[in-house]
Protein backbone atom coordinates (compact mmCIF):
# COMPACT_ATOMS: atom_id res chain seq x y z
CA UNK A 1 0.00 0.00 0.00
CA UNK A 2 1.43 3.80 -0.80
CA UNK A 3 0.65 6.44 1.43
CA UNK A 4 0.90 10.06 0.30
CA UNK A 5 1.63 12.33 3.05
CA UNK A 6 0.44 16.43 2.60
CA UNK A 7 -1.32 18.83 4.74
CA UNK A 8 -3.30 20.24 1.75
CA UNK A 9 -4.03 19.50 -1.71
CA UNK A 10 -5.77 21.11 -4.33
CA UNK A 11 -6.27 20.43 -7.85
CA UNK A 12 -3.06 21.00 -10.52
CA UNK A 13 -4.08 24.31 -10.98
CA UNK A 14 -3.28 25.56 -7.49
CA UNK A 15 -6.09 26.42 -6.45
CA UNK A 16 -9.92 24.07 -7.62
CA UNK A 17 -11.14 21.45 -5.58
CA UNK A 18 -9.38 17.83 -6.20
CA UNK A 19 -11.82 15.32 -6.92
CA UNK A 20 -12.30 12.79 -4.40
CA UNK A 21 -13.55 9.75 -6.17
CA UNK A 22 -16.84 8.40 -4.97
CA UNK A 23 -17.19 10.17 -1.66
CA UNK A 24 -18.90 13.48 -0.79
CA UNK A 25 -18.06 15.32 2.52
CA UNK A 26 -20.09 16.49 4.99
CA UNK A 27 -20.11 20.35 5.29
CA UNK A 28 -21.40 21.17 8.38
CA UNK A 29 -22.03 19.30 11.48
CA UNK A 30 -23.52 20.35 14.98
CA UNK A 31 -24.57 18.60 18.09
CA UNK A 32 -27.05 21.04 19.61
CA UNK A 33 -28.23 21.03 23.64
CA UNK A 34 -31.61 23.42 22.51
CA UNK A 35 -32.30 23.15 26.50
CA UNK A 36 -32.68 27.06 28.02
CA UNK A 37 -30.41 28.72 25.95
CA UNK A 38 -29.39 26.70 23.05
CA UNK A 39 -25.68 25.87 23.56
CA UNK A 40 -23.31 24.03 21.12
CA UNK A 41 -21.90 20.60 22.03
CA UNK A 42 -19.10 20.05 19.16
CA UNK A 43 -19.23 21.29 15.88
CA UNK A 44 -17.52 21.18 12.57
CA UNK A 45 -17.58 24.32 10.36
CA UNK A 46 -19.67 26.52 12.69
CA UNK A 47 -18.88 29.81 14.00
CA UNK A 48 -21.87 30.14 16.31
CA UNK A 49 -25.56 29.89 17.20
CA UNK A 50 -28.43 31.48 17.92
CA UNK A 51 -31.27 31.06 20.18
CA UNK A 52 -34.49 32.15 18.38
CA UNK A 53 -36.84 30.67 21.06
CA UNK A 54 -38.21 27.03 22.16
CA UNK A 55 -37.08 25.11 19.44
CA UNK A 56 -35.89 27.57 16.83
CA UNK A 57 -31.92 27.50 16.37
CA UNK A 58 -29.77 28.86 13.61
CA UNK A 59 -26.26 28.02 13.19
CA UNK A 60 -23.97 30.58 11.47
CA UNK A 61 -21.31 28.31 9.51
CA UNK A 62 -17.53 29.40 9.54
CA UNK A 63 -16.73 29.17 5.66
CA UNK A 64 -20.12 30.02 3.87
CA UNK A 65 -21.95 27.62 1.54
CA UNK A 66 -22.07 28.37 -2.68
CA UNK A 67 -25.62 29.22 -1.91
CA UNK A 68 -28.57 28.35 -0.35
CA UNK A 69 -29.41 25.28 -2.35
CA UNK A 70 -27.70 22.45 -0.46
CA UNK A 71 -29.28 19.48 1.97
CA UNK A 72 -30.13 19.42 5.37
CA UNK A 73 -30.45 16.31 7.49
CA UNK A 74 -31.21 16.16 11.78
CA UNK A 75 -32.31 13.77 14.12
CA UNK A 76 -33.18 14.57 17.65
CA UNK A 77 -34.92 12.81 20.66
CA UNK A 78 -38.34 12.69 22.35
CA UNK A 79 -39.82 13.29 26.09
CA UNK A 80 -38.81 11.65 29.00
CA UNK A 81 -43.39 9.95 28.70
CA UNK A 82 -42.07 9.35 24.67
CA UNK A 83 -46.09 11.04 23.87
CA UNK A 84 -43.90 13.37 21.96
CA UNK A 85 -41.69 12.92 19.75
CA UNK A 86 -39.20 15.15 18.36
CA UNK A 87 -39.33 16.28 14.61
CA UNK A 88 -36.12 18.59 13.13
CA UNK A 89 -37.48 20.56 10.47
CA UNK A 90 -36.20 23.70 8.33
CA UNK A 91 -37.67 27.44 9.39
CA UNK A 92 -40.91 28.00 7.91
CA UNK A 93 -39.13 31.16 5.81
CA UNK A 94 -36.73 28.33 4.21
CA UNK A 95 -34.74 28.30 6.51
CA UNK A 96 -31.46 28.21 4.12
CA UNK A 97 -28.85 31.03 3.34
CA UNK A 98 -25.67 30.82 2.37
CA UNK A 99 -24.06 31.77 5.39
CA UNK A 100 -26.19 29.76 8.15
CA UNK A 101 -29.27 27.70 8.47
CA UNK A 102 -32.07 28.09 10.58
CA UNK A 103 -34.12 24.76 11.81
CA UNK A 104 -36.70 23.69 14.79
CA UNK A 105 -37.79 20.84 16.24
CA UNK A 106 -41.38 19.82 16.66
CA UNK A 107 -43.87 17.43 17.88
CA UNK A 108 -43.94 15.10 15.18
CA UNK A 109 -47.84 14.44 15.35
CA UNK A 110 -48.32 18.25 16.01
CA UNK A 111 -46.65 21.04 14.56
CA UNK A 112 -47.49 23.54 16.83
CA UNK A 113 -45.58 22.00 19.66
CA UNK A 114 -42.57 22.92 19.94
CA UNK A 115 -39.33 22.04 21.99
CA UNK A 116 -35.81 22.15 23.07
CA UNK A 117 -34.36 18.80 23.08
CA UNK A 118 -30.88 17.66 23.89
CA UNK A 119 -29.43 16.69 21.79
CA UNK A 120 -30.39 17.89 18.15
CA UNK A 121 -28.07 16.53 15.84
CA UNK A 122 -27.49 18.18 11.88
CA UNK A 123 -25.32 17.84 8.91
CA UNK A 124 -25.39 19.82 6.02
CA UNK A 125 -23.97 18.32 2.00
CA UNK A 126 -23.62 20.44 -0.68
CA UNK A 127 -21.28 22.83 -2.09
CA UNK A 128 -18.85 25.70 0.07
CA UNK A 129 -18.30 29.06 -1.71
CA UNK B 1 -6.40 16.84 -15.37
CA UNK B 2 -3.69 15.26 -13.04
CA UNK B 3 -4.45 12.18 -11.04
CA UNK B 4 -3.01 10.98 -8.12
CA UNK B 5 -3.34 6.96 -7.14
CA UNK B 6 -2.66 6.20 -3.99
CA UNK B 7 -4.17 3.67 -0.88
CA UNK B 8 -3.90 6.33 1.98
CA UNK B 9 -3.55 9.96 2.79
CA UNK B 10 -1.69 11.53 5.67
CA UNK B 11 -0.89 15.03 7.03
CA UNK B 12 2.49 15.76 6.94
CA UNK B 13 2.66 18.23 9.46
CA UNK B 14 0.05 16.10 11.83
CA UNK B 15 -1.30 12.38 10.60
CA UNK B 16 -4.71 13.33 11.06
CA UNK B 17 -5.26 16.55 9.22
CA UNK B 18 -5.44 17.27 5.96
CA UNK B 19 -6.53 20.22 4.37
CA UNK B 20 -8.41 20.53 1.00
CA UNK B 21 -9.97 23.42 -0.95
CA UNK B 22 -14.03 24.69 -1.26
CA UNK B 23 -15.85 24.06 -4.34
CA UNK B 24 -15.61 27.78 -5.02
CA UNK B 25 -11.97 28.51 -4.14
CA UNK B 26 -12.43 30.71 -1.14
CA UNK B 27 -12.42 28.41 1.61
CA UNK B 28 -10.10 25.50 3.06
CA UNK B 29 -11.76 22.59 4.92
CA UNK B 30 -10.01 19.69 6.78
CA UNK B 31 -11.05 16.29 5.33
CA UNK B 32 -11.23 14.47 8.16
CA UNK B 33 -14.01 16.41 9.43
CA UNK B 34 -16.45 15.92 6.35
CA UNK B 35 -15.73 12.17 5.92
CA UNK B 36 -19.36 9.97 7.59
CA UNK B 37 -17.37 8.31 10.01
CA UNK B 38 -19.80 5.33 9.93
CA UNK B 39 -23.43 4.18 7.87
CA UNK B 40 -25.72 1.36 8.49
CA UNK B 41 -28.73 0.07 6.47
CA UNK B 42 -30.81 -2.67 8.99
CA UNK B 43 -33.58 -4.44 9.04
CA UNK B 44 -35.60 -6.89 11.33
CA UNK B 45 -35.41 -10.35 10.31
CA UNK B 46 -37.55 -12.06 13.36
CA UNK B 47 -37.41 -9.45 15.42
CA UNK B 48 -33.25 -9.69 15.07
CA UNK B 49 -31.80 -6.44 13.85
CA UNK B 50 -29.87 -7.41 10.73
CA UNK B 51 -27.00 -5.59 8.81
CA UNK B 52 -27.84 -5.49 4.54
CA UNK B 53 -24.96 -2.94 4.23
CA UNK B 54 -22.97 -0.79 6.62
CA UNK B 55 -19.73 1.02 7.33
CA UNK B 56 -17.56 1.20 10.66
CA UNK B 57 -20.53 -1.06 12.51
CA UNK B 58 -19.41 -4.13 14.40
CA UNK B 59 -22.28 -5.52 15.46
CA UNK B 60 -26.03 -4.16 17.22
CA UNK B 61 -27.20 -4.75 19.94
CA UNK B 62 -30.93 -5.93 19.97
CA UNK B 63 -32.30 -3.75 23.39
CA UNK B 64 -35.92 -4.65 22.92
CA UNK B 65 -38.60 -4.11 20.06
CA UNK B 66 -37.83 -1.44 17.74
CA UNK B 67 -34.93 -0.40 19.98
CA UNK B 68 -31.31 -1.28 18.84
CA UNK B 69 -27.72 -0.08 19.25
CA UNK B 70 -24.93 -0.02 16.97
CA UNK B 71 -21.62 -0.55 17.78
CA UNK B 72 -18.86 1.34 16.14
CA UNK B 73 -15.52 -0.62 14.77
CA UNK B 74 -13.41 2.14 15.50
CA UNK B 75 -15.19 4.39 18.25
CA UNK B 76 -15.70 8.00 18.21
CA UNK B 77 -13.62 10.41 20.28
CA UNK B 78 -16.43 11.18 22.57
CA UNK B 79 -19.93 11.26 22.72
CA UNK B 80 -20.67 14.53 21.05
CA UNK B 81 -21.37 13.45 17.45
CA UNK B 82 -24.09 13.45 15.39
CA UNK B 83 -26.67 10.83 13.55
CA UNK B 84 -29.32 11.21 10.75
CA UNK B 85 -31.15 8.54 9.10
CA UNK B 86 -34.89 7.32 8.17
CA UNK B 87 -36.88 4.65 8.42
CA UNK B 88 -37.70 2.53 4.93
CA UNK B 89 -41.46 1.18 6.58
CA UNK B 90 -43.23 4.04 4.01
CA UNK B 91 -45.62 4.33 7.41
CA UNK B 92 -45.70 7.04 9.74
CA UNK B 93 -42.38 5.67 12.05
CA UNK B 94 -40.59 8.09 13.55
CA UNK B 95 -36.38 7.52 14.18
CA UNK B 96 -35.93 8.85 17.40
CA UNK B 97 -31.92 8.73 18.80
CA UNK B 98 -32.10 7.97 22.64
CA UNK B 99 -31.84 10.11 25.39
CA UNK B 100 -27.99 11.56 25.68
CA UNK B 101 -26.59 9.17 28.33
CA UNK B 102 -27.41 6.41 25.38
CA UNK B 103 -25.12 8.53 23.35
CA UNK B 104 -21.43 7.03 24.02
CA UNK B 105 -18.52 6.32 22.26
CA UNK B 106 -18.64 2.73 21.21
CA UNK B 107 -22.05 2.82 20.28
CA UNK B 108 -25.65 4.59 20.33
CA UNK B 109 -29.46 4.32 20.49
CA UNK B 110 -31.93 4.50 17.79
CA UNK B 111 -35.72 3.64 18.39
CA UNK B 112 -38.40 3.32 15.54
CA UNK B 113 -41.68 4.82 17.71
CA UNK B 114 -45.23 5.76 15.97
CA UNK B 115 -47.04 7.10 18.58
CA UNK B 116 -47.12 5.28 21.28
CA UNK B 117 -45.46 2.02 19.99
CA UNK B 118 -41.98 0.63 19.34
CA UNK B 119 -41.83 -1.20 15.77
CA UNK B 120 -39.27 -3.33 14.47
CA UNK B 121 -38.83 -1.54 11.07
CA UNK B 122 -35.75 -1.49 8.53
CA UNK B 123 -33.77 1.83 8.91
CA UNK B 124 -30.33 3.60 8.07
CA UNK B 125 -28.37 6.55 9.28
CA UNK B 126 -25.13 8.20 9.14
CA UNK B 127 -22.68 9.33 11.44
CA UNK B 128 -20.72 12.55 11.44
CA UNK B 129 -17.98 13.61 14.38
CA UNK B 130 -14.68 13.13 15.46
CA UNK B 131 -12.93 9.25 15.30
CA UNK B 132 -10.88 8.41 18.39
Amino acid sequence: MSTLKADTIVASDGSSPVTLTKQFAAKMWADIDMTGTATLDESGNVASITDNGTGDVTTSFTSSMSDANYACSGMTTANAAFDDEGLVHLNYTGGRAAGNCRFGVTDAHNAADVYDFDPVMVIIHGDLA
Amino acid sequence: MSEIITDKLTGKASAGDVTITSEGGSATMQLQQGVAKAWFRTFFSSGTPTSRDSFNIASYVDVNTGRLDPTFTNVMNNDDYVCAGNNHSGNDVNILIGNEASILTTKFRWANYDNGTYTDTALGGIVAGDLA
